[in-house]
C-alpha cells in the first residue's frame, strides 16, 4: 500500500514532469537518468545528499563530488543522490507551486534524507546554501534544528576559513573526504535514530579527525574589532589521505546528457602542491603532495572511458605538468585512446616548452586552447608571489606555441598583489606585446588571439599573504582601466573580474562569524548565484552590510598584526602559522622559495602533522 | 565502409535534449559498446553519424533515424541489443538494419514526417478547432529568414489528416512536409490551432513523431523500408 509520502511522492512527479519542467529552461539539470547515475532510493538504509551549491553544469564538473559519489554509492546499505541549486527560474516555479527541493536521482525531498553535505568550493556560493536549505524547509541555523532534519554538514576547500557560515552548519569537514567517509558511515550504523540521535551522533562524529563543530567554540571580540580569542575546544587537525592508490579512484562518474562546464572523465593524477605560489590557498591547504601510481592512473582512465564512453579524459591536479611520468602516462592512454577518437587533455600547463611539448602531444585527437598563467608582469613582482617561471620561459613556450600551429593563447594574471606599483602593470602589457612579437618572429602575418584574463587579488587565510588587504574597489578600478589602455592592442581581448566580487570574495574568506549575520540578511534580501555576473546583486550586499552593522573594509582592506587573533586559528590545515610569516617575510624582501620536492623541506609543518597522526 | 540504420525511439526525459545532446549521447553509447564506429577526419575525429532530422525539444518520437559507419560488419542483432543495453532512460534503439551501397544521404532524403497532436483539454476542443483550421484557404505562418521575416501558407504541405475520437480524448494525426526544401514545424501547426479558438495550452504542446518519411526513386517510403 503506498504510504502518504509515496502518494506525495507520486503527485510531485508528475507536477514536475508535465508542467514545471516544461516551461523552465534546460530541464535535464533536474532530470538525472543520466548514464552511471544510481538511484537506489529506499533499498538503502542510509540516504546522503551530496549537496552542490550552484547550478547543475558547475556541481557536475566536480571531481571531489564525483569520487564522494562514487565511494559512498559503493556501499550496499548507502543512498547517495545528488542535488544541485536549480536556476531562478525554476526557483521561481518551485517556489510557487509549494514544492521542496528534492534529489536527482529518486527526487526526494532533501529534508528525508539522513545527511545533508554541501560542497564548499567557492566564498560566492553561500548564499546558495542558505537558499537551498530554505528551499528544502531545513532552518539555516545549526541551532534551530532539531531531531526532525537532517544532519547539515559542509566540506571543501573553503571550511578551513568559512566562520561566517559556521552557524549554518552542524559540521564541517577539513582536509580530504575519503578517510571521513569510513568514520561517517561507522557512525550512521551506529546510530539508533531515536530521540536525542542528533546530539548523540554528532558527539560520536566530533571524535573523527578533520571533524570541526562550529558550536563548540566562542568567539570573543574586542573593542577594535578584532577577535581576542576563539575558545571551547582543541584545535581542529585536518583529515590526510596518506596515498591516494589507498582509496577506489571514480571509475563510474555520471556522464551527463546535457553540456557541463568541464565535459569529461576526471582522472586524479595527484593531490596537494608544493610549488609554494605564495597567494594559493590550494597549494598551501592539500598539502603534502600525494601522487598516484602512472599504472593506477593508466587503469583508472581505461576502465572510466569504458564505463562512460567520454570523448575527453581529463588527467587532473593542481600542475599536471608536475607529474613526473606525464609523458609517459600521455602515451600510453593516446596509443589506447586516439585510434578511437578519443582525447587526453590536462587542465592547467605551466608556461614553459616542456608544457607546450606536452600540448603537442595530446592535440592528436583535438586541439584545445593553450592557457598560461603568468600571474605578475614583472620578474621582480613573481618572486614576491613565488611564482616560478620568468619572462624568457613564457615567451619561448609562445614561441613553440606558434611554431607548433596555435593561432592564440589565454593569459592569466592578477591585480593587487602585495607590493604591485604601475610599473608591474606595464610589465602585463610588455609581456603580452612580447608574445606577439613571437608571432611575427616567423614571418607570420596578422595578429595571433591573445585573451588576457584579470582578476583582482584576494588574500586568503592559511597563505602567506593572510596579513595582507586587499586593494580598494575605486583602486582596482583604476589599475584595470590602466591595464586595458596599454592592452589596447590588435587580436588581444582582455576580459576582467568584477571587482565588487573580488572585494565581497576577500570579506567573506577572512571573515568572522560576525559576518554570518550580513550573509543571512544578503540571502533574505535575494542575492543568490553571487558568483555568476548575471545575477550578481553588489546593491543587495551592501544593504546586507549596513543592516548588520557590518564594515567590509575591516575584512578586505585592513592589514594585520603579526600577532593578530584570526578567525581560522582554531583550525589547522598543517601548515604552520610560523611557516607562513616567514614565507611573508621572504615575499616582502622579493626572495623565492623553490619546490620542496627539490630544494628540501621548509619546514612548513604538515609531514610532522602526517607522521603524528599516522603515529610513525 | 558498411553503414547502418537504426530506429531509435525518443521518450521521457529525453524529450528534452537537444539535437546536439542527442549526437553526444549517441557518440558516448557507441563508444561504451564497443561498436567499431568509423571515425571523420580532420582536427576533431568524431564517430562518422548522420542524423535524419533534428527533434524539437519538448517532443517525444518513435521514429529517429541515425546512420552510422562502422570500420567492419557488425552482427545486427547483437549489436542492437548491446547498444540498448549502453543507452540511458528515454532513448531506445527500435531497429537495425545494414543499409545498401550507394544510397543517397539519409538527411538530405528526408521528405516528410507525421506527427500526432494531443489537445490538453481535450478531444472535443481539439475537434473543433481543427474544424475551424480546415475550414481556412491559407494557414499562414511567419518565418524569420537571415534578412527579413516572411509569411508562407503552409497548407499546401499538409499531405495528410486525420482526427482520430476516443471517447473525450482526441488525437490530430498529420503528414507533413519535412526536410530540406520544404518543411513545416510542428510549432507552426500548434501556433494556427490556438489562433482557431479562445486559450491556450501549456508549453509545449503533446506532440509526438510517428514516422519519417524519405524520397527513393520517386517514392515517399520509410528510411527502413528495402
Amino acid at each position: 500500500m503506498p504510504t502518504a509520502m509515496d502518494r506525495r511522492g507520486a503527485y510531485w512527479y508528475k507536477k514536475v514532469d508535465r508542467e514545471i519542467l516544461r516551461r523552465v529552461s534546460k530541464p535535464t539539470r533536474y532530470c538525472a537518468g543520466e548514464w552511471n547515475s544510481t538511484p537506489k532510493g529506499k533499498e538503502a538504509r542510509l540516504r546522503i545528499a551530496l549537496a552542490f551549491p550552484d547550478a547543475y553544469e558547475v556541481g557536475m564538473s566536480h571531481l571531489g563530488t564525483r569520487i564522494l559519489y562514487e565511494l559512498l554509492n559503493s556501499e550496499p546499505d548507502v543512498a547517495a543522490e545528488r542535488v544541485f541549486l536549480p536556476w531562478p527560474d525554476m526557483l521561481s516555479a518551485m517556489r510557487a507551486e509549494g514544492l521542496p527541493l528534492f534529489s536527482l536521482e529518486t527526487r526526494t525531498p532533501l529534508s528525508e534524507f539522513h545527511v545533508v553535505g554541501f560542497s564548499l568550493q567557492h566564498e560566492l556560493t553561500y548564499t546558495n546554501v542558505l537558499e537551498m536549505l530554505d528551499l528544502a524547509g531545513i532552518p539555516p541555523y545549526s541551532a534551530h534544528r532539531d531531531d526532525r532534519h537532517p544532519l547539515v554538514i559542509a566540506g571543501g576547500p573553503c571550511c578551513f576559513s568559512a566562520e561566517c557560515v559556521a552557524p549554518f552548519f552542524d559540521l564541517m569537514v577539513l582536509g580530504d573526504g575519503e578517510p571521513f567517509v569510513a568514520g561517517l558511515l561507522q557512525a550512521l550504523r551506529r546510530c539508533s535514530w531515536g530521540p536525542g540521535w542528533r546530539r548523540r551522533l554528532l558527539d560520536d562524529l566530533e571524535e573523527i579527525p578533520g571533524v570541526y563543530r562550529p558550536d563548540r567554540f566562542r568567539v570573543r571580540y574586542a573593542g577594535d574589532g578584532t577577535i581576542v580569542e576563539v575558545a571551547g575546544g582543541r584545535r581542529v587537525r585536518k583529515s590526510i589521505l596518506e596515498s591516494l592508490d589507498s582509496v577506489p579512484g571514480p571509475v563510474r562518474q555520471v556522464v551527463p546528457m546535457q553540456a557541463i562546464v568541464h565535459d569529461r572523465l576526471m582522472v586524479e593524477l595527484f593531490r596537494g602542491c608544493t610549488r609554494g605560489c605564495r597567494f594559493c590557498l590550494a597549494g598551501m591547504i592539500y598539502r603534502p603532495c600525494r601522487s598516484r601510481s602512472p599504472e593506477e592512473v593508466v587503469r583508472l582512465a581505461l576502465e572510466g572511458f569504458r564505463n562512460t564512453g567520454w570523448e575527453e579524459i581529463s588527467l587532473v591536479s593542481l600542475n599536471s605538468a608536475d607529474y613526473p611520468a606525464i609523458a609517459d602516462v600521455a602515451a600510453a592512454l593516446l596509443g589506447e585512446l586516439a585510434p578511437k577518437g578519443v582525447s587526453v587533455s590536462v587542465p592547467s600547463l605551466r608556461a614553459d616548452a616542456f608544457s607546450v611539448e606536452l600540448a603537442k602531444q595530446l592535440e592528436r585527437v583535438r586541439r584545445s586552447t593553450l592557457t598560461f598563467a603568468p600571474e605578475a608582469g614583472t620578474q621582480r613582482l613573481r618572486d614576491i608571489i613565488n611564482k616560478g617561471i620568468n619572462d624568457k620561459d613564457l615567451l619561448r613556450a609562445a614561441e613553440a606555441a606558434f611554431d607548433a600551429g596555435w593561432q592564440g593563447l589565454k593569459l592569466y594574471f592578477m591585480i593587487g598583489l602585495p607590493g604591485e606599483t604601475d610599473s608591474d602593470l606595464d610589465g602585463i602589457a610588455d609581456l603580452v606585446g612580447g608574445v606577439r612579437d613571437m608571432w611575427r618572429r616567423q614571418g607570420r602575418r596578422g595578429n595571433p588571439r591573445i585573451s588576457v584574463s584579470v582578476a583582482p587579488f584576494v588574500p586568503k587565510a592559511h597563505t602567506p599573504f593572510q596579513w595582507e588587504a586587499q586593494i580598494t574597489i575605486p583602486e582596482m578600478q583604476q589599475r584595470i582601466a590602466r591595464l586595458r589602455r596599454r592592452l589596447k592592442m590588435p587580436g588581444v581581448r582582455v576580459h576582467w573580474h568584477d571587482p565588487r566580487a573580488s572585494r565581497l570574495e576577500a570579506v567573506l574568506a577572512r571573515g568572522d562569524r560576525r559576518l554570518s549575520k550580513v550573509v543571512f540578511n544578503a540571502w533574505r534580501l535575494g542575492a543568490r548565484f553571487d558568483g555568476w555576473s548575471e545575477h550578481f546583486r553588489p546593491d543587495i550586499w551592501e544593504a546586507a552590510f549596513r543592516q548588520a552593522g557590518v564594515d567590509p573594509a575591516h575584512y578586505a582592506h585592513r592589514p594585520r598584526q603579526r600577532e593578530e587573533v584570526f578567525p581560522w586559528d582554531h583550525l589547522d590545515a598543517g601548515v604552520s602559522r610560523s611557516f607562513l610569516w616567514r614565507e611573508r617575510e621572504r615575499a616582502m624582501s622579493g626572495e623565492v622559495t623553490p619546490d620542496c620536492r627539490e630544494a628540501g623541506c621548509h619546514g612548513c609543518g604538515v609531514c610532522q602533522l602526517i607522521s603524528e597522526v599516522s603515529g610513525s | 565502409m558498411p553503414r547502418y540504420r537504426l530506429r531509435y525511439a525518443k521518450r521521457w526525459a529525453a524529450r528534452f535534449l537537444s539535437h546536439l545532446d542527442m549526437v553526444r549521447l549517441f557518440e558516448r553509447a557507441l563508444r561504451r559498446a564497443a561498436w567499431p564506429v568509423s571515425l571523420t577526419g580532420g582536427f576533431n575525429r568524431r564517430p562518422k553519424m548522420v542524423f535524419a532530422a533534428a527533434l524539437p525539444v519538448g517532443l517525444t518520437s518513435t521514429a529517429e533515424y541515425v546512420d552510422v559507419w562502422v570500420e567492419e560488419a557488425i552482427e545486427p542483432g547483437g549489436a542492437l541489443a548491446v547498444l540498448n543495453a549502453s543507452l540511458p532512460p528515454g532513448v531506445e534503439v527500435l531497429a537495425l538494419a545494414p543499409v545498401p551501397e550507394g544510397r543517397a544521404n539519409l538527411m538530405a532524403a528526408v521528405r516528410a514526417a507525421r506527427y500526432l497532436f494531443a489537445w490538453p483539454t481535450g478531444g472535443e476542443e481539439l475537434a473543433r478547432r481543427w474544424l475551424a483550421l480546415e475550414r481556412r484557404p491559407r494557414w499562414c505562418v511567419v518565418r524569420r529568414t537571415k534578412k527579413a521575416l516572411r509569411t508562407i501558407d503552409i497548407k499546401p504541405l499538409v499531405y495528410e489528416a486525420h482526427l482520430a475520437r476516443r471517447g473525450s480524448s482526441g488525437i490530430l494525426k498529420l503528414t507533413v512536409a519535412s526536410g530540406q526544401e520544404s518543411n513545416v514545424r510542428p510549432g507552426e501547426v500548434v501556433e494556427l490551432l490556438v489562433e482557431c479558438g479562445e486559450g491556450g495550452f501549456p508549453e509545449p504542446f503533446c506532440i509526438h513523431r510517428l514516422e519519417l518519411f524519405i524520397e527513393r526513386g520517386g517514392r515517399l517510403v520509410t528510411p527502413l523500408e528495402t
